[in-house]
């Protein structure tokens, strides 16, 4: 970055550095301040402070949120530490290939206790590297959480940026940036767009003192693609917030639609894959060669912004293109990925962390763009040093490409390394249990993941989903009961997310079966308010009522009309009056039979409130059938069919009027989905008669 | 096994228990000294009523067969295959819709029926896999000896399996079912053309001491080739209660053809409501039942003098269950019949 944009930091870094000096254990500086205050800047900035006066800074930022954030954040730790004395035991024990995470962590956590003397960790912002996700993604915020543990519970000094609730000893506020008017107008800033800066900053400088450098450069992005004027009007009438301004940014190069613009964009969503920063000799390869000067000055000055002779795109940069699917193709963007896993391969070839510890980060980017490939192959051509690296491969593989099976190579491959995972030998067995592949070797895994995590909700969930799914109905509900043993907490009952995500998925697939006791069973442990403000569990027991009803030989309504509602009035003659009708019928077309006619099985509507519907058959000759019809012919009709016939007041009472539902598909829109395919073990073995 | 078991089961003696509350059918045959044989399954209330027998018994199944995956005969064979057990699991016509062709549908009744099927298939898919020497590829000329039972599967035939017909009746199994001089035959839900093909294999299927009636002893499904020969002969069937219901006790029906060769036909239950549902048991005729007048058939009003007729009550708890149990001696002889709630004896006149 440029002096100018920096110049406000320089009194806080110097705070900053004050603030650690004394070497107090357990200090803990907060850095505070919004978004693209300079947070991040401040301290790759403090580096520098921190090596001259001795320290081993150790800045840890891995991407937000991104499922390895608790692996880079270990091997940024790693790496930093190793710049002070790079061969030591723990070093080999977080490269190692084998070794269990938990390992690897206590390695981190020996070394930071070692090294309590001269290291100072600097975190940024670590409230953003994970969420409080649940399931998957809750696994990998889980791990990123212990590393996090590990660095806030280390006796060196610390710094963290961010909005966090810690207990800090010093806070330090990063002032807002200090003169938008210098930035704009300073030289060298902007390029061929310095004119446009410099209008911008004639026009609208009361506007812009409060604008951060990143709005400022989409300001001047805008005012390029548009005009100064029209920006700084807009400016003026609307005071677009930071996420408005890169949106009409995106509007406008969607709206224009030239090959420059597009260009632009696609450009965007091939560096928002890059995690880091970029350097010069890779932005011409992943920037679009057609782009025109302008466009050209765009990106650089105001996309992407120069950083130690290279350049960034800011995080909230990198989610705008993520939200729109990177403004790429699949094939473009696992191309991007092949490109960006070769570029951070080179970086490494040759080089080995135990020497040059850096070459860990190259690896790890390089598996992780490898990963996104979606082939196996050319990732696992990539070293690994971390189990939990395979375990992200294998979600990849999974869940983005529907290899399954290679999938499950993957996961076996890490239950090799750490055969105690229970995270990798519950994804074999899954990935195998999708593809119905293998069964035994599925439920060795399931069981095994259960034992090693018996708490863990997924597990159970999906191993009591494996066992209705291969008709093991007693084993299922054996399992149901061990699931529920190990899961409840005495007198609290179980938190919400347990209902979400075992009860949810159990109850839906023994619905399907119409294993209705069971799935009756499954709903009523859930406590009636839990079920209650749920959609999906609210779904399910719908669904249970219609089913118990078809098991009773009482179902006549289709799955459309809601229990609470079935009997309030006719649903196929809404347009009449209610007090036009007299009497009316609910039914179901069983058979249309060519001999005899149309078999209806059909409830009486109660006639008063409190009584009772009455349940019966009902056959009609196609005479009859035409007769009472109303937009349908009984050529039309077919077995499944809803009907309804009412008899209204002023006509004459022999002749109803009978209309029918339309025939289409409906899905509905709470009920959880059916996945995997739960015939799919049929399916394998031939027994699942195929359409055209 | 704290309470009596409701059928008694007398040593030395082949008992046949034909299940048939609603629509579905379960047949269960105990043959000395105790080997259980299960033909298909249905439910009353939360279970089948086959494993309830078993259950009451302290029993454990010797051999379990579904004769095609339709509803009325898979429901709760999963169940079954729950219940202890070793021994042969037939199933010839292994075929499922798939899921995603009917999971959208509206309609209540076709979930429940295919996603009951899928879960008794999954179940016969499944003990197959775990135990292969359990399968049975249900064809015909297969004979097994199920302790001192012998079974033969009559039907589908290699070309009708080969054909895959999309009709399961088409590839319905049918059994004979023999202990010393006792020959049952159970027609599963194999039809009239399938019999034809069946008879020219074995001519002799008209000796036999009892038989379950195929397809709810519809006209379709009748044969002159086990018709003939003796009108002392157990003919037993059950309701269909969907649709066209069946047995149709109308003249040229299959209640017509059947009394046509044997005294009586025992029916489990009848597809309608009636004002002696639940009596034990009661006999009528044919006349009677066609016009509805014995058991009088219950009317429901509808305005303009129309009437509908109402379902039969649910059976609700498992308490209630339909059935024909006969007990057979070495001999072939019937010695007992003994019908549950819901049963008639139905004769000509």
């Amino acid at each position: 970055m440029t002096y100018s944009v920096l110049a406000h930091l320089d009194s806080v870094r110097s705070e900053l550095v004050e603030a650690i000096r004394p070497r107090k254990p357990g200090t803990l500086v907060q850095v505070e301040g919004g978004w693209s205050s300079g947070k991040s800047s401040l301290l790759r900035l403090a580096l520098d402070d921190f090596r001259t006066q001795g320290w081993l800074p150790v800045l840890v930022a891995p991407p937000a949120r991104a499922e390895d954030a608790g692996v880079l954040a270990l091997a940024q730790s790693a790496v930093g530490l190793a710049a002070g004395n790079r061969v030591n035991g723990e070093f080999r024990q977080i490269l190692a290939e084998q070794g269990a995470w938990s390992d690897k962590l206590a390695a981190l956590k020996a070394w930071l206790v070692r090294e309590q003397g001269r290291a100072v960790v600097l975190c940024d912002e670590p409230d953003r590297w994970f969420s409080d996700a649940s399931g998957d993604d809750g696994h990998f915020a889980q791990l990123t959480r212990e590393t996090f543990d590990v660095l806030r519970e280390s006796p060196a000094p610390k710094v963290f940026t961010g909005l966090g609730r810690w207990t800090a000893t010093k806070k330090i506020s990063v002032p807002a940036q200090g003169n938008p008017s210098d930035f704009l107008r300073a030289p060298d800033t902007w390029g061929m767009l310095q004119e446009v800066a410099r209008r911008i900053a004639d026009l609208g400088e009361a506007r812009l003192r409060w604008r951060s450098p990143l709005e400022l450069r989409l300001i001047v992005g805008l005012g390029a693609l548009l005009s100064p004027e029209e920006v700084v009007r807009w400016l003026d009438m609307d005071r677009p917030r930071r996420w408005e301004l890169s949106r009409r940014l995106v509007e406008t190069l969607e709206q224009r639609n030239t090959p420059d613009a597009l260009g632009i964009l696609s450009t965007w969503g091939r560096l928002s894959l890059v995690r880091r920063a970029i350097p010069q000799d890779l932005l011409p390869e992943l920037r679009d060669p057609a782009l025109n000067a302008t466009a050209a000055a765009v990106l650089e000055h105001c996309i992407l912004y120069p950083d130690n002779g290279g350049y960034v795109l800011h995080d909230t940069l990198r989610a705008d293109a993520q939200e729109r699917g990177h403004w790429l193709g699949k094939d473009e963007c696992r191309d991007s990925h092949r490109h960006l896993a070769e570029h951070y391969r080179q970086q490494f070839a040759g080089r080995e962390p135990e020497e040059h510890p850096r070459a860990l980060l190259d690896e790890c980017e390089a598996f992780h763009h490898a990963s996104r490939t979606g082939d196996r192959d050319f990732a696992q051509g990539v070293r690994v040093r971390f189990v939990e690296q395979l375990n992200i491969l294998g979600r990849v593989l999974s869940r983005d490409f529907h290899k399954y099976v290679p999938a499950a190579d993957v996961f076996a491959r890490a239950c090799e390394r750490d055969p105690d995972n229970d995270y990798s030998r519950h994804y074999l067995a899954f990935n195998l249990d999708i593809a119905a592949h293998d069964a035994p070797r599925a439920e060795e895994n399931y069981r095994r993941a259960i034992d090693l995590a018996p708490w863990n909700v997924w597990w159970r969930s999906r191993w009591i989903s494996y066992l209705v799914t291969r008709g093991r109905t007693a084993a299922a509900r054996e399992a149901w009961f061990e699931a529920l043993d190990a899961i409840r907490t005495p007198f609290s009952g179980s938190p919400p997310e347990v209902y979400e995500n075992l009860h949810l998925w159990v109850a839906r697939l023994l619905l399907h079966r119409g294993q209705l006791d069971f799935a009756e069973a499954v709903l009523q442990d859930i406590p009636p308010a839990a079920l209650d403000e749920h959609f999906g569990l609210r779904a399910l027991r719908r669904r249970l009522q219609a089913l118990l009803e078809v098991r009773r030989n009482r179902a006549v309504f289709p799955l459309t009309v809601p229990e609470e509602g079935k009997w309030t009035r006719p649903h196929l003659f809404i347009d009449l009056p209610p007090g036009d009708i007299v009497a009316w019928l609910a039914g179901r077309v069983d058979e249309v039979d060519p001999e005899n006619g149309i078999h209806l099985s059909v409830a009486k509507a109660p006639q008063a409130p409190g009584q009772e519907p009455e349940y019966g058959f009902l056959d009609l000759d196609f005479a009859e059938f035409d007769a009472m019809a109303k937009g349908v012919t009984s050529g039309e009709l077919a077995a499944g069919r809803y009907v309804e016939i009412v008899w209204l007041k002023q006509s004459d009472e022999g002749s109803p009027l009978l209309r029918a539902h339309l025939e289409q598909g409906w899905e509905d829109p709470d009920l959880p989905p059916l996945f995997p395919n739960p015939a799919r073990y049929l399916r394998r073995a031939g027994w699942v008669r195929s359409r055209a | 096994m704290g309470q009596e078991p409701r059928l008694r089961l007398g040593p030395d003696r082949l008992h046949l228990v034909v299940f048939g509350p609603g629509f579905g059918e379960s047949i269960v045959l105990r043959v000395p000294e105790n080997t259980w044989i299960v033909v298909d399954s249905c439910r009353t209330g939360k279970d089948s009523p086959a494993r309830t027998l078993l259950r009451e018994h302290g029993a454990h199944w010797s051999c379990l067969v579904l004769t095609h995956p339709h509803l009325d005969h898979a429901a709760g064979f999963d169940s079954l295959l729950d219940h202890p057990g070793t021994g042969p699991v037939g199933l010839a016509a292994p075929m499922a819709e798939d899921t995603f062709q009917w999971v959208n549908s509206p309609d209540p009744v076709r979930h429940y029926r295919e996603g009951t099927r899928e879960a008794a298939l999954a179940a016969v898919h499944s003990r197959w896999e775990v135990d292969p020497g359990s399968r049975w590829d249900l064809r015909r000329g297969d004979r097994r000896q199920v302790g001192d039972a012998a079974i033969t599967v009559l039907h589908p035939d290699e070309p009708t399996r080969a054909a895959a017909p999309s009709d399961p009746n088409r590839l319905s199994s049918a059994l004979l079912v023999e202990w010393r001089n006792v020959r049952i035959l159970l027609g599963g839900d194999v039809l009239s053309e399938d019999w034809r093909d069946i008879a020219s294999a074995y001519p002799d299927l008209a000796r036999h001491a009892a038989l379950k009636m195929p397809h709810h002893c519809s006209l379709g499904a009748t044969h002159e080739s086990w018709g003939r020969d003796g009108r002392r002969r157990l003919w037993v069937a059950t309701p269909w209660n969907l649709g066209s219901k069946h047995p149709d006790a109308r003249d040229g029906k299959g209640l017509d053809w059947a009394l046509r060769h044997v005294e009586a036909v025992h029916l489990t239950g009848l597809p309608v409501g009636h004002n002696l549902q639940g009596a034990v048991p009661f006999e009528t005729t044919r006349r009677e039942l066609a016009e509805e007048a014995r058991p009088a058939v219950l009317r429901g009003a509808l305005p303009g003098g129309r009437v509908f007729r109402p379902a039969p009550d649910d059976p609700g708890g498992d308490d209630f269950f339909c059935y024909v149990h006969a007990v057979f001696n070495a001999d072939g002889t019937l010695e007992e019949c003994v019908h549950g709630p819901g049963a008639v004896i139905v004769r000509d006149w």
